[in-house]
């Protein structure tokens, strides 16, 4: 078996065993098999919590895993994912506003969904001069961002105290929310932008060599970037509006997929599988008891994920030596 | 006509002229070197005819049809590109690198048809790497690498191959390996091969013809029975050079006066 086809295998089996920890453990354990066998309770939980919960997850970690990895690929740089290039920042910062307007949480969805995309055209707008190159789109998105993080900020101490705390969970990024509405609605904005994105998959890896070449190869960098980034940033947005900003799994899926299939592509079908494993077992650690309360999912990917950022930029550092 | 040319090339970039009104026609099946000061235009001359750099005034032709008109994957199919850093995807490959050269002949998603092996097999053999298909790319020599960049371009199987600087950064022997090659791909495949290069005894050497830039102009081309002058290099960088005949090559070669 070749290190590609291990490589799902094994993330798929990660995926697989999460699942089912997910689905019948947790706090109270549900009974499966009673579930299963009718038993009316069980069935709740199973189908309007547990599952529709789970489903969020795996959709929400498949399209952060998707959008950073072909972001990342495309502009040549493993800092280049959305959460990083403020994308992620502009939907928060746009739910942010739209429930401190609006009055209430349930503002966050068309928020964060207005935010994202303003954000993304603001970046690629800033970012072109006759084209837009890689590095300028990066570094305007990181400028970006840390100025809409502060805008978030400055929202959230403008809210009133109740609606506020509500706030400031839901920017820590949590799965709690979940129904089958959000559940289904993100899994189809998962398929449609990742069907995308594998369209262009293709190319995006061809733009890994400089735009010199892939010119040289008939491919119209300018148009692929500016298509993709757009589809990255509403994937981006979606998510953010069905779970508030979960770090990190954008940036680390890429990476993560890319070392186990021994790739340098884009290598989408797995940042996926790795995305949705990331999101499922960051909402596993979020329904574990800590100190009397639970914490939300996204401290938990936050947790693995800045270390994990520490330990990627070092191996770079040895590497261009 | 057949074949690639510039036909009142002007190219300005960030509004400063670079290029000035360059008439050029490359002959086909030969190799050309470019030489010229630090400047002079030389490395947009090769990526105007790569179709990177726009022109802002004239045309560049390929087969008669101007070069912006031609459909994109008809033009990559023709025309090759060596910039003179291309980036090496991290963790790549060097098969997977040189198949990437397949890419204007490919769909859209990539499936390689008996013919495209073929090529990359081909194009493996004829830089020598065969035995190295299986490297990281970043793990190999500045040499090796070099080649492995050669090879995508020889996958992609076009008439026309256009190298910028393809050696520099190497050492004495792998700038004579690669030229070496390139002599090759002229007398083996019949390519139509443009590079631009630093020294002027490699142009001298291994081109069959060397044109000569200063300023964003063509100031002279050699050709068949008229080989490069000790008085064109004077002309061309301002120094006094001394020729001397290089016995095997039967073509000169210049020293600097001491």
């Amino acid at each position: 078996m070749s290190r590609f086809v291990a490589a799902h295998a094994i993330v798929g089996a990660v995926l697989l065993g999460l699942i089912l920890q997910r689905l019948a453990g947790g706090s109270p354990p549900a009974d499966l098999a009673a579930a299963l066998a009718g038993d009316p309770l069980e069935r709740v939980i199973l189908l309007h919590f547990r599952l529709p919960r789970l489903v969020l997850a795996m959709a929400v970690g498949a399209a952060l895993g998707m959008a950073g990895s072909a972001l990342q690929v495309m502009l040549r740089n493993p800092l280049a994912s959305p959460d990083i290039i403020g994308f992620g920042a502009g939907a928060a910062a746009g739910a942010a506003g739209a429930i401190l307007i609006l009055g209430e949480i349930g503002a966050a969805v068309p928020g964060a969904l207005t935010g994202g995309a303003l954000t993304a055209a603001l970046v690629m707008a800033l970012a072109w001069r006759d084209g837009v190159s890689p590095l300028s789109l990066v570094l305007i998105g990181l400028a970006l961002g840390l100025m809409l993080t502060t805008l978030t900020d400055i929202l959230l101490s403008l809210s009133p105290a109740i609606l506020a705390s509500e706030t400031a969970r839901f920017l820590t990024g949590s799965f709690a929310s979940a129904d089958w509405r959000f559940a289904g609605w993100m899994s189809l904005a998962t398929a449609v932008g990742g069907a995308v994105l594998l369209r262009f998959a293709f190319r995006i890896d061809r733009l890994a060599m400089g735009d010199d070449l892939a010119v040289t190869l008939g491919l119209a960098p300018d148009s692929i970037r500016l298509s993709v980034a757009a589809t990255a940033a509403l994937l981006v947005a979606a998510s953010v509006a069905v779970a508030g900003p979960i770090p990190f799994i954008a940036f680390l899926a890429g990476p993560i997929a890319r070392f186990a299939a021994d790739e340098p592509g884009t290598v989408l079908p797995l940042a996926a599988l790795v995305g949705g494993t990331l999101g499922v077992a960051a909402d596993s650690l979020a329904g574990v008891p800590v100190g009397g309360t639970r914490l939300p999912a996204g401290v938990f990917t936050a947790m693995i994920g800045g270390p994990a950022m520490l330990i990627l930029l070092l191996r770079l550092e040895v590497d261009r030596k | 006509m057949r074949g690639l040319s510039a036909e009142g090339l002007s190219v300005q970039l960030a509004s400063r002229p670079v290029l000035r009104d360059v008439d050029l026609t490359l002959p086909e099946g030969a190799v050309t070197a470019i030489i010229g000061p630090n400047g002079c235009g030389k490395s947009t001359l090769l990526r105007s005819l790569a179709r990177i750099v726009r022109p802002s005034a004239g045309r560049v032709l390929l087969d008669g049809e101007d070069l912006w008109r031609v459909e994109a994957q008809a033009r990559a199919r023709r025309i090759g590109f060596l910039p003179q850093m291309p980036q090496t995807p991290e963790g790549i490959r060097v098969r997977a690198l040189v198949t990437r050269g397949r890419t204007p002949h490919q769909g859209r998603f990539g499936l390689l048809s008996r013919l495209d092996h073929a090529a990359v097999d081909q194009a493996l053999s004829m830089v020598g790497l065969d035995a190295l298909s299986e490297r990281r790319v970043d793990r190999l020599s500045g040499g090796q690498r070099q080649r492995a960049w050669i090879a995508l371009t020889l996958a992609q199987e076009t008439g026309i191959l256009l190298l910028d600087e393809p050696t520099t950064f190497l050492d004495p022997p792998h700038q004579v390996e690669i030229l070496r090659l390139v002599r090759r791909l002229q007398a083996e495949i019949g390519r139509t091969v443009v590079m631009v290069l630093h020294d002027i005894n490699l142009a001298s050497l291994f081109a069959d013809r060397v044109v000569g830039m200063r300023d964003g102009r063509v100031v002279f081309s050699t050709g068949p029975g008229a080989p490069l002058t000790a008085r064109q290099i004077d002309d061309l960088f301002g120094m006094t050079v001394v020729p001397v005949e290089h016995q095997g090559a039967r073509r000169p070669v210049f020293l600097p006066k001491v």
